[in-house]
């Protein structure tokens, strides 16, 4: 595509929604992806060779494709330094993009199209009305159709039960919390996630349709592989987890307006001087060749995400803005994981066992406006071991060497050694939950560009994140009640992990609106720049989940370029 | 120990984990070995069995594969970068003797006096838990650490979680499976059935579904919630 309307960079949670609204509306878009693409055609080996350059047309969608790489193994797909979800480039071959991160942690993201979304839980709930109100230019109330957009197209349904979600309801029930069936919610109370995954195939308890049959059918199969990537469906656009790969890549395609082209990254955002300073396009380099691609446009869209769009902006020698790369808020997580008794397991589910890996990866939540989230995980075994056990910012669980009486009520801490593998053989009998803290935007908190690391892009981010004493207040808070829904529950022992602050999963506010962006998402400072993912959120939503705000913002924000450029 | 070399594209190509030299190695494995060592179960269905630890298993080699391979090395270094993974073991011993100033007696409690791997690899499994602890504290001189920890407080932390989640997730993944491949890239992997540790865990591996729907808490359709906003 020569010069297109619109260059969108990134085709992860937001781009892949801004290109669908722009294509619909007729104008010519090209995203720019800076990994992989799965389930195409034209890249039959996207970890192994180069592939195409682009492509436009949802014939090359292919789910046979999709179901030999998309292969449900957590160690092919989920390590993070070789796994296909991975940040870094399409051969596996080299090694991952490099960010400082100065603070103890990590950041979990994954580079192609359908980005993050790839390995999400697909938990899409709308942010709680009290946070949008607090620092947002714009209020709940003009998101809601933005949100019901949003929910219909992907489309977003209500999770079914399973083992785990009825523990975890029973749980949160005995503490005195109350079902809360909304979508916007503003009292405490539990409820099925709103999860951007098909409803289960009616079939699937019915046992004149085998389960390989059924995961070729639309419809969730409850297969549990939300995390490791989910293949199951009749087609790619009908595939039963709603990544954007999935869902609004298709879409985008269908309108035969838009180009796709991963392995290319963006390097740098061109400006022009025109009745003051504007983009003009962008500078692309290929990840497998090196070579470098002027690309112009009338419109750029930056949607590489809450690192890599401050560092772009950085990177590119944009106009200085003292809020580009500040505010980040991570919302600040904790694990906490109930091992229980086959017995009571017994009375309450009918069943010995939970099976963690049974059904959704995370069916059901608690929301507390003010506080924060608890919602259930259930994970493949390594990545349990290695989430609910290993990482921690309190060290070795003080109470690791007393195996022979096993743990105490709530301990905390890494373990390892004999109660490792203990904990281990009750996997079958874990419920693992996970919070989000309602965070506080703090300025000191954001992402730079590192003044002594570069890699073949340029500087590389250097993130830092210390969370604010209220933040650790209100965390304090969530993981006393996650706690309390797990002893309620039944749960014989109980760990919390305490992950370290700086372990980042859900990203936001580096970009912020009001800041940044104005109302409409267009940089302040750079005319026809504008931003479609969770760096432009004002804060971290409260603690939810904010993949599916972004999206609401970004069918909004394609609605502004239209009008503003190009109507 | 120094063995990157650069691809024509900037990134770097490392050597994997099976190319690790013998003090590197040793000080992984004696790692590993605390993190997940052997334990005796009694199976409902087998009785006593041993369970192997994570040292036998090599998954001491994913921990060193996957912490050289993700190792940053700046596009404009002039000299060999020490592998990660041998700074690592560095580090490892510098705690080491910290802790034998305050504590000596614990000095060669595994048992093992062998020559070149470190001391580190001769501590008791707590004595080497106890290590990783104290660096996890920041208990040692980072000045005179090995780079990239030199006055790096969050790489060290970093790094002590990740010597923990690398060991399980190589023990608890499907990466023993891979069988004699499972050093090679992951596109030259071959899978070979499951590992131990799922059959002893009683995980079943990739599913195409479960039938397991209990029914729904709300009706899937998000119109049968309250949607009204005051």
């Amino acid at each position: 595509m020569r010069d297109p309307d619109v260059i969108v960079i990134g085709a992860g949670g937001g781009g892949a929604v801004m290109a669908k609204e722009l294509g619909e509306a007729g104008l010519q878009v090209l995203v720019v992806e800076a990994g992989p693409w799965y389930g195409n055609s034209r890249w039959p080996e996207p970890n192994g060779e180069r592939g195409g350059s682009s492509s436009g047309d949802p014939a090359d969608l292919d789910i046979s494709l999709l179901r030999s790489q998309y292969v449900k193994l957590e160690n092919e797909m989920n390590d993070l330094i070789t796994g296909r979800f991975r940040w870094g480039p399409a051969d596996r071959g080299r090694a991952p993009w490099f960010r400082n991160v100065v603070q103890r942690g990590y950041i979990w993201q994954a580079a192609g199209v359908g980005g993050t979304t790839q390995t999400y839980l697909s938990n899409s709930p709308r942010a709680y009305p009290a946070a949008i109100g607090k620092d947002w230019p714009i209020s709940y109330r003009e998101l809601i159709p933005y949100y019901e957009r949003v929910e219909a197209t992907l489309p977003v349904a209500f999770a079914p039960t399973t083992a785990k979600e009825e523990l975890f309801y029973y749980g949160a029930s005995r503490a005195g919390w109350e079902l809360i069936p909304t979508l916007n919610v503003t009292r405490p109370g539990f409820r099925p996630q709103p999860n951007a995954i098909l409803p289960p195939n009616p079939k699937l308890m019915d046992p004149r349709y085998t389960l390989e049959e059924l995961s070729r059918m639309e419809g969730c199969t409850l297969a549990g592989h939300c995390l490791n990537g989910c293949p199951h469906g009749p087609s790619v656009d009908k595939a039963a987890k709603r990544s954007t790969l999935v869902s609004y890549i298709p879409l985008a395609l269908k309108t035969g307006n838009v180009q796709i082209m991963p392995n290319s990254y963006v390097m740098k955002v061109i400006t022009e001087r025109t009745g003051g300073l504007r983009t003009a396009g962008v500078i692309v380099r290929n990840t497998w060749s090196g070579e470098l691609q002027e690309i112009r446009s009338r419109v750029v869209v930056m949607a590489a995400g809450c690192v890599e769009s401050p560092r772009l902006w950085l990177n590119s020698g944009l106009p200085a803005n003292s809020w580009v790369g500040k505010g980040l808020t991570n919302h600040c997580m904790d694990w906490v994981t109930g091992i229980f008794d086959e017995h009571v397991l017994a009375r309450i589910l009918g069943s010995g066992e939970i099976n963690p890996f049974i059904g959704h990866t995370s069916g059901c939540r608690f929301d507390y406006p003010g506080l924060g989230t608890v919602q259930v995980s259930g994970q493949s075994p390594g990545l349990t071991s290695s989430m609910s056990y290993g990482i921690s910012q309190s060290g070795y669980n003080p109470f690791l060497l007393d195996t022979a009486h096993g743990l105490p009520g709530v301990s905390q801490g890494r373990i390892a050694g004999a109660a490792l593998q203990q904990l281990m053989i009750s996997y079958r009998r874990s419920l693992s939950l996970v919070i989000f803290t309602d965070d506080e935007v703090d300025p000191r908190n954001g992402i730079a560009a590192d003044p002594v690391n570069r890699d073949e892009h340029g500087p590389v981010p250097r993130v830092s994140y210390v969370p604010t004493a209220r933040t650790m207040q209100k965390r304090e808070q969530l993981i006393r009640i996650a706690i309390d829904i797990l002893r309620q529950a039944g749960a014989r022992e109980i760990i919390r992990i305490n992950w370290p602050d700086a372990l980042m999963i859900h990203m936001q506010s580096t970009m912020r609106m009001g800041h940044v962006v104005d109302m409409n998402g267009e940089a302040y400072q750079v005319k026809r720049l504008f931003i479609a993912d969770n760096s432009m959120l004002c804060n971290g939503l409260g603690g939810a989940n904010p993949t599916l705000t972004t999206q609401a913002l970004a069918v909004r924000t394609a609605e502004k370029i239209q009008a503003g450029y190009f109507s | 120990m120094f063995g990157e070399n650069r691809s024509i594209t900037g990134s770097v190509r490392s050597q994997r984990g099976a190319l690790a030299d013998s003090y590197t190695r040793a000080v992984f494995r004696a790692a590993a070995d605390a993190i997940l060592p052997p334990v005796w179960y009694c199976h409902p269905l087998y009785g006593w069995v041993r369970i192997p630890g994570a040292a036998e298993c090599t998954a001491d080699l994913y921990v060193i594969s996957n912490l050289d391979f993700s190792q940053y090395i700046p596009i404009d270094a002039e000299r060999p970068v020490l592998r990660l993974s041998t700074a690592t073991a560095l580090l490892l011993d510098q705690g080491t003797e910290k802790l034998l100033a305050v504590h000596p007696a614990l000095a060669g409690q595994s048992g093992l006096s062998l020559q070149g791997t470190g001391l580190f690899s001769q501590l008791s499994r707590s004595g080497r838990l106890a290590v990783i602890e104290l660096l996890d504290r920041l208990e040692v001189d980072l000045g005179s650490a090995p780079p990239p920890f030199t006055d790096n407080p969050g790489l060290v932390r970093t790094i002590m979680n990740s010597l923990n989640q690398l060991t399980m997730f190589g023990y608890y993944s499907e990466w023993l499976a891979y069988g004699w491949t499972r050093l090679l890239p992951p596109n030259d992997r071959q899978l070979s059935g499951w590992p131990l540790s799922w059959h002893l865990i009683g995980y079943p591996g990739p599913a195409y579904g479960y039938r397991g729907l209990r029914g729904y808490m709300l009706p899937p359709q998000l119109a049968s919630a309250e949607n009204a906003y005051a």
